[in-house]
């Protein structure tokens, strides 16, 4: 199945482009996308499907990194300019349609049972953690309740992310489940784009907190294993490891998984190679993945997605489709195990961009068949991400080549 | 390497790293809780200060904790804290008895915390403590002298005990053994204790709490100390007894002092104690014979902290310890029956191999006696369970008390004991089973109950090259015959042996004969497409004709066809005679044109090396294509018999024939020979879809082979599918592609022609295009 459908859509009511929108009896969630090379239009489409009513409490966009934004935005509000909205750009979005690029997917979650909150700020000026938790702070806004979690989109070519999970764990504390992705720019890794209402932000942290009436569920997996003997980190800073086993860490990884030649030298070559070749953190509860996302090869380290702590072993990963494909299905089951039994409402995917490596064109499509075909015709959405943040339990959050799966109940 | 026990060790590992790279002491507190917190996934955490201030909280969001109840954690008051969201939870205390003093409280919303985890934060907190006192340091000399050679010094210091922390660590991490770690810790202890003291580390000794032994020593000779010496002497007996740090800074004048040290010029000293599993196991000890040595705040928290050191490796090594007996444990259980504690089948079987072997060795057989309790059903319905285990229990210990030590009784079910005996003869063996008979049948009080019970006694006797499941069958056909015969007897098995190699004989001349008598004859039975009945393939299976026996199935012909090499020509013919077949349905009835078919190959016939060409041969003179063949082979022939096989299998794969694996999920079911054999199908075994539609755990079978398949990119069929229910869980599991008695039951080429022939007259919906099975 290729992405290639002008829209999706949901629901029982989609009447192409004329639907007389009125207030939803329940809560609904509604997504639409847009495939139109104008910016405008494909927004414009990508929310006309996802407002199934006008009672819309929240818009989270996930588009494609080459459209002239503004003109996304101007789009989607067009369509209705009253509701809260937060997105990125992406490495790839993901909808009931398949997975693709150079398009534009729009969630809405409406109905009276939903309350939202949204807040942004700028890592640029105030630093990762604390942007995050200013963000955050738009979690004081709802009332209190049983149902709620902080949605985070991040800026993902900023450092160490754990950080954007700190920040904002300062903020909510354990009372809020976190759940998001690290915004990407199809694995050009130069600069990425945050969405907040009609503003166009750069370097940021956008978060929505979301009180609802029923429960949400959160599934995280990462179906990738440990090759070969675990290498010590003699020296790090941050998320930058500088040596491993007492050699530069980025001859040592290149060697250990037997790279090809070009990767040693070339950005764009160590990154196809590294996007597939993550390496693992021993943790209290099995491993944590951790990306590698570019290479300095003048001081030949290793940059990563998060911080890998001098002192402890890592292991060099590696999985293969049916792993992954098989991790993916684990994790919408398991988010869809906290909705006491009641089907989604929809759901929302934050799908590593390495995944999407491992997977090629083909097996990403099998995924989001997957997905799809578990979320038993509840509206999916999703994107490809340079960071997947999940926290339910303990404070630790970020997680890396791991499918992120938030179910709406 | 096993990593999964040294966790912790990895844990503290890259706390050290993270606290001794931050700068300043706000963000290093801060660091240090979410650190700790991280590491052992607690929800909340906090640092309380003496006077109970909250210095640091991470978890309470905005709105903070409530002091009062951190306060009566860190005090010991309660042992349950608070956690937004998830309710009461366990805590974790860790009093920081250094600066900057107070408490460090966690709380977590999963399991209550560990031994280890408790350690891993006692770790945590004394690095925490030393890191902040050398930061204090280097600030006030900043501030008031502007030092800078001693801020360099310091900035060395750290990462000299940044650099001995983790070689340690790794050390430990890397399974080191004990001592060396200990050697390791003794060196760098005193590298930054100024390098002229003597540091050892000092052990109670396991079996004498009494006395403790000196199991490393840097920078002095060993002559010089006791190799043991009871804990009531000296300054690391007195921080053992008092669980405490000990500091005796001058020697001579001290009352832990040991006098004979005094006498040879020991001025001072002090030691710390170490723990294993929150027990007290010793103490690391520094002297130094130096006039006028102090040891300053920092060295005591120096020597603190590498005594935590020391319980790391320690609580390690007895990590390692409890695995290993825990390993014990579960392979111990893995044989033995968990009522009597006697060996399982398992073991037996394993035994009685092991004995064989000697016996092909020795020339003397092994005698195995198949010992039955008579009607002990009877004890269970009249005492009750309980009393007829004690039965068991008993029978178990009486059967031991006939035997030699180094013969073997074992539990095989139920009532069901087998003895094994090596180097009897035929009387000796009488005698034995005679002795085990007198032995049970005495009476036995169970429960203040005189309770009788007799054993019928099977004997077999393996000799060299016997396989151990025969003997042990031969044995039970004995019993049989024992039971058959009024009970309470003891029977041999000699006559029945030899009846059943006539029997095995007899069939093979019948066997030989049968094929030229055309005595064999082909079945077919269709795979379908569920959802609308088309056929899809046809399976062709073989059956005797037999003139006096009527017609019999290969369950009882094709082992003894394998074992004697008849299953080469009887898989000749098989293929010639089912190609041809083929072709008339393809010709003959138009909506089988495309339908293929699907032959058996045993093992045996995968080890000819003529199989390619009788597999060509039987399409070239048929003329069927080579892609309308499947060839169908059991997981365990793949396993066995098909690395050799595998030139064979892929030439037969260039001609275009497909490969399905029959009884999946009966044998190994390794994705690996999926991969290497490159196999198109899979058969689901029929002994998962008996039970898919009432047992849960068949269901997940199929499921998870259904979706392996699907992974794979390969077609499966349902074997065995005999009920509408199967049928409808299979359609809902995504399973189509169907074979069984629901839909056709297997018959001679005739009736199915004649049944497709009928089903076009009977107007049934037009079949649909053939369905390509298997995605390129």
């Amino acid at each position: 199945m290729a992405a290639t459908g002008s829209t999706d859509q949901a629901g029982t009511t989609t009447m192409e482009g004329h639907r007389p929108r009125v207030p939803g009896p329940t809560r609904w969630v509604g997504v639409g996308r847009g495939n139109a090379t104008d910016a405008r239009t494909a927004g414009a489409e990508a929310a006309r499907d996802a407002l199934l009513h006008d009672d819309a409490a929240l818009l989270v966009v996930f588009c494609w990194d080459g459209y002239d934004h503004e003109a996304l935005l101007d789009g989607v509000r067009s369509v209705d300019d009253d509701v809260a909205l937060i997105g990125c750009s992406t490495a790839g979005e993901i909808s009931m349609a398949g997975a693709g690029d150079a398009s534009v997917v729009v969630t809405a979650f409406g109905g009276p049972g939903f309350r939202v909150a949204t807040g942004a700020a700028n890592a640029a000026d105030l630093g990762l953690r604390d942007a995050s938790a200013v963000a955050a702070r738009c979690a004081a806004d709802l009332p209190p309740g049983d149902h709620r979690l902080l949605l985070l989109l991040t800026d993902g070519l900023g450092g160490d992310m754990e950080e954007i999970v700190r920040g904002a764990y300062q903020e909510v504390g354990a009372a809020l489940p976190l759940v998001g992705g690290c915004a990407g720019d199809g694995l050009r890794m130069e600069q990425t784009v945050q969405l907040h209402g009609p503003d166009v932000l750069r370097h940021s942290v956008v978060a929505a907190a979301i009180s609802s009436d029923a429960p949400f569920g959160i599934g995280v997996r990462h179906g990738w294993s440990r090759v070969g003997d675990p290498l010590l980190v003699t020296a790090s800073e941050d998320n930058r490891v500088l040596e491993l086993d007492d050699q530069p860490a980025l001859d040592v990884y290149l060697e250990r998984l037997g790279a090809p030649p070009d990767a040693g030298h070339d950005a764009a070559a160590f990154t196809r190679f590294a996007t597939t070749h993550p390496l693992g953190l021993q943790r209290r509860r099995g491993e944590q993945v951790r990306c590698v996302n570019e290479a300095d090869f003048e001081a030949r380290a290793l940059v990563c997605a998060g911080q890998v702590p001098q002192g402890g072993l890592t292991w060099a990963m590696e999985g293969d489709e049916a792993s992954v494909l098989e991790a993916s299905a684990t994790a919408c089951r398991d988010a869809l195990a906290s909705l006491d039994g009641q089907p989604p409402l929809g759901l929302l995917a934050f799908d590593c961009i390495g995944r999407r490596g491992v997977l090629g064109e083909h097996g990403i499509q099998r995924e989001v068949e997957r997905i799809t075909t578990i979320a038993e015709g509840a509206p999916v959405a999703g994107f490809y991400t340079y960071g997947e943040i999940a926290r339910t339990h303990g404070q630790s959050g970020l997680h890396n080549q791991t499918l992120v799966v938030l179910a709406i109940g | 390497m096993d990593t999964s026990s040294h966790w912790s060790v990895l844990q503290l590992a890259e706390f050290v790293a993270v606290v001794t790279a931050t700068a300043d002491e706000e963000s290093l507190l801060q660091a240090a809780v979410e650190r700790a917190a991280e590491a052992v996934d607690a929800e909340v955490g906090a640092l309380l200060s003496t006077d109970g201030d909250v210095v640091v909280a991470v978890g309470y969001g905005a709105a903070g904790p409530a002091a009062g109840e951190l306060q009566a954690a860190a005090m010991g008051t309660v042992r349950a804290i608070e956690v937004p969201g998830c309710g009461t939870c366990p805590a974790l205390v860790v009093p920081l008895d250094v600066e900057p003093r107070g408490a460090l409280v966690l709380g977590r919303s999963g399991p209550p915390f560990t031994g280890e985890e408790h350690a891993l934060l006692r770790g945590m907190g004394r690095v925490l403590a030393l890191v902040v006192q050398l930061l204090r340091l280097s600030r006030s000399e900043a501030t008031a002298r502007a030092d800078a050679s001693r801020l360099l010094a310091d900035l060395e210091e750290r990462r000299a005990l940044l650099a001995h922390l983790l070689a340690i660590q790794h050390s430990i991490a890397e399974r080191i053994p004990t001592e060396e770690i200990f050697d390791a810790v003794a060196t760098g202890a005193r590298a930054l204790m100024g390098g002229t003291d003597a540091v050892g580390v000092r052990l109670v000794l396991p079996g004498d709490p009494t006395m403790s032994e000196l199991v490393a020593l840097a920078g002095a000779d060993r002559a010089d100390f006791d190799r043991l010496r009871p804990v009531t002497v000296g300054v690391s007996g007195r921080a053992i007894l008092e669980q405490r740090l000990v500091v005796a800074p001058h020697y001579e004048d001290d009352d832990a002092g040991d006098p004979r040290l005094a006498v040879v010029g020991l001025q001072a000293a002090m030691a710390a104690p170490v723990f294993q599993d929150g027990r007290v196991a010793g103490a690391l000890v520094v002297s130094t014979r130096e006039h006028d040595r102090s040891f300053s705040k920092h060295e005591q928290d120096v020597l603190l902290l590498f005594a935590e050191h020391v319980s790391l490796a320690l609580n390690d090594d007895a990590a390692r310890r409890a695995m290993a007996q825990a390993l014990d444990d579960a392979v111990h259980r893995a044989t033995h029956d968990q009522l009597t504690g006697l060996p399982n089948r398992t073991l037996v079987l394993d035994r009685l191999e092991g004995a064989l072997a000697r016996a092909s060795r020795s020339g003397l057989p092994v005698t195995v006696f198949f010992v039955d309790l008579d009607r002990f059903k009877l004890v269970n319905d009249f005492l009750g369970h309980q009393r007829g285990d004690r039965v068991l229990i008993k029978v178990g210990a009486r059967l031991h008390a006939c035997i030699r030590p180094t013969d073997t009784v074992g539990r095989l079910s139920g009532d069901e004991f087998v003895v094994l005996c090596e180097g009897l003869d035929a009387v000796e063996a009488d005698e034995v089973a005679a002795r085990m008979a007198q032995a049970i049948a005495a009476p036995m009080d169970i429960n203040g109950h005189d309770t009788r019970i007799t054993a019928s006694i099977g004997i077999a006797r393996g000799f060299e090259a016997a396989i151990a499941e025969h003997v042990l069958g031969d044995a039970d056909v004995a019993l049989y015959r024992a039971k058959e015969r009024g009970r309470a007897r003891v029977e041999h098995f000699d006559q029945t042996l030899r009846d059943r190699m006539q029997h095995r004989l007899r069939t093979e001349q019948a066997l030989r004969a049968a094929l030229p008598a055309g005595q064999l004859v082909l079945h077919y039975q269709p795979t379908v497409w569920s959802p609308t009945g088309a056929v899809i393939g046809i399976e062709a299976l073989v059956r005797w004709n037999h003139p006096e026996r009527g017609l019999v199935y290969p369950g009882e012909f094709i082992e003894v066809a394998e074992e004697t090499g008849l299953i080469v020509p009887i898989g000749a013919w098989v293929l010639d005679k089912a190609c041809a077949d083929a072709v008339r349905w393809q010709t003959e009835v138009p909506h089988l044109a495309e339908v293929s078919l699907a032959v058996n190959l045993s093992a045996r016939q995968l080890a000819d090396p003529g199989l390619a060409t009788t597999v060509h041969e039987a399409l070239d003179t048929s003329g069927l294509q080579a892609d309308k063949l499947w060839l169908e082979l059991t997981e365990s022939t793949l396993m066995d018999d098909a690395s050799a096989a595998l030139a064979t299998l892929d030439a037969l794969r260039a001609r275009g024939i497909r490969l399905a694996i029959d009884d999946f999920g009966t044998g190994y079911s390794s994705l690996s020979y999926l991969r290497r054999f490159r196999v198109d199908a899979l058969k689901i075994d029929r002994s998962f879809i008996d039970g898919v539609a009432e047992n849960t755990e068949d269901r997940a079978i199929v499921r998870a082979v259904l979706r392996m398949a699907e992974a794979l990119g390969l077609t499966a069929v349902a074997e065995g599918v005999e009920t509408a229910q199967q049928d409808e869980v299979l359609a809902t599991l995504g399973c189509r592609l169907c074979q069984g008695f629901l839909y056709a039951r297997p018959a001679p080429l005739a009736a199915l022609l004649a049944d497709a022939a009928e089903r076009r007259q009977g107007g049934a919906a037009p079949p649909p295009a053939p369905i390509e099975v298997r995605s390129p």
